[in-house]
């Protein structure tokens, strides 16, 4: 099985990956200029850190949905709601970790409707008397290599194991597993202690290994 | 004795992680054992699934990119075209803010209009009053007679006129 490194970023155009504000980088000099103008009513402001940081919001959004088309309506929906909120910017924050919790208020709103209408399913509830230990899932043998998944029948395994978390659990394993955050920049990002952090991580990876077992296991 | 439920979940994280020291990791992994968790199982299993996930969950490039700008600036032109009562949405009339106000200054004015207008205090009108005379009715059975009321400020007085009536019946009292 490969083991890639802990953040393997999601492919970025290079005129978004300027932006990339919360790999480390930092905001770009003129993001305070273009932050204000946007506030005073510039929409071409808005429109270049809407073109910096698009690429980013959509796959944030498409790790908690997995649907293309999904994921490309709600981040237009998520921008707008920004450019509508953009004067509440104090700068107290990185100007996406601001953005980020309006990605994620409209994505968990979104998921949380699906929910209600009946077209997604989730479990909040689980405890720890609920949880498998991993013993019982040690490999049980080799499958024939004509039954091993493919990599689209696994992708598609994935989608489903995430679209079974809550979006509680989604957002969190989201950016540990797949963002590669810290604890301490998964509680700052979405607003909890960092004790919830590590318990909703707890839940989610184990959600997550009952439900893939049967596919890391014959890999 | 076990740790409670939380603390076990965030120690689980933490150790899985990497995050405790070897003294603190080799007690955890006791309390594993414990409760029948198998720690190199669960370490095989955890780092399965975190390979799996970071193989397969590349997220895809935003498509239409040009477009996707395109129709933001279009619906936040259009937003702007609005009237500015309409974009704000709290200065508009209906606004939720504007509601309670408009209650507020009603339940005010009714107040007000209450004191100045509704007497209040013990007792009745006519126990307050010099003078009080309440004609209810002003109608007749005999179509022949008619009745009106005249009240005169400068006597402060009321008079029921009675028209048509051949004489006043010896036992009618007005109330």
């Amino acid at each position: 099985m490969n083991n890639p490194e802990p953040r393997p970023s999601n492919p970025q155009p290079a005129e978004d990956l300027r932006a990339s504000a919360d790999d480390g980088l930092g905001p770009l000099p003129d993001e305070p200029e273009l932050i204000a103008r946007s506030q005073r009513g510039d929409p071409a402001a808005f429109n270049e850190l809407v073109t910096r940081y698009r690429q980013r919001a959509f796959a944030m959004i498409y790790q908690m949905i997995r649907h293309e088309e999904d994921a490309w309506d709600l981040a237009q929906d998520a921008f707008l709601k920004a450019w509508k909120s953009i004067h509440h910017f104090r700068g107290q924050s990185q100007f996406f970790t601001w953005l980020y919790r309006i990605l994620m208020n409209v994505t968990i709103d979104w998921v949380r409707r699906k929910q209600v209408q009946g077209e997604a399913e989730f479990d909040d509830a689980i405890g720890l008397q609920n949880i498998e230990p991993a013993s019982a899932t040690t490999p049980r043998g080799e499958r024939a290599p004509a039954d091993r998944l493919t990599d689209k029948e696994i992708r598609a395994r994935i989608d489903a194991a995430i679209q079974r978390l809550s979006p509680d659990h989604r957002e969190v394993i989201i950016l540990r597993e797949i963002d590669g955050l810290d604890y301490q920049e998964i509680a700052d990002r979405v607003g909890i202690p960092l004790g919830s952090v590590m318990s909703r991580l707890f839940y989610a990876r184990k959600k997550l290994q009952t439900m893939l077992r049967d596919v890391y296991e014959n890999l | 004795m076990f740790m409670k439920t939380s603390e076990f979940e965030q120690q689980f994280t933490a150790w899985l992680d990497g995050k405790l020291s070897p003294k603190e990791a080799a007690t955890f992994e006791q309390e594993m054992r414990d409760r029948g968790f198998d720690p190199n199982a669960e370490r095989f299993a955890a780092a399965s699934t975190t390979a799996l996930l970071r193989k397969h969950s590349q997220s895809p490039t935003l498509g239409h990119r040009d477009f996707f700008n395109h129709q933001i600036l279009h619906r936040i032109e259009n937003d702007l075209e609005k009237p500015e009562a309409v974009r704000s949405g709290q200065r508009t009339w209906w606004g939720i803010p504007w509601l309670a106000w408009a209650g507020a200054a009603c339940l005010l004015i009714a107040a007000v209009l209450f004191k100045n207008l509704i007497p209040v205090g013990g007792g009745s009108l006519v126990e307050r009053s010099t003078y009080f005379a309440t004609v209810v009715d002003a109608r007749t059975f005999e179509k022949t007679v008619s009745a009106s009321t005249v009240y005169n400020p400068r006597d402060n007085v009321t008079v029921l006129w009675l028209d048509g009536l051949d004489y006043l019946p010896a036992d009618f009292v007005v109330q």
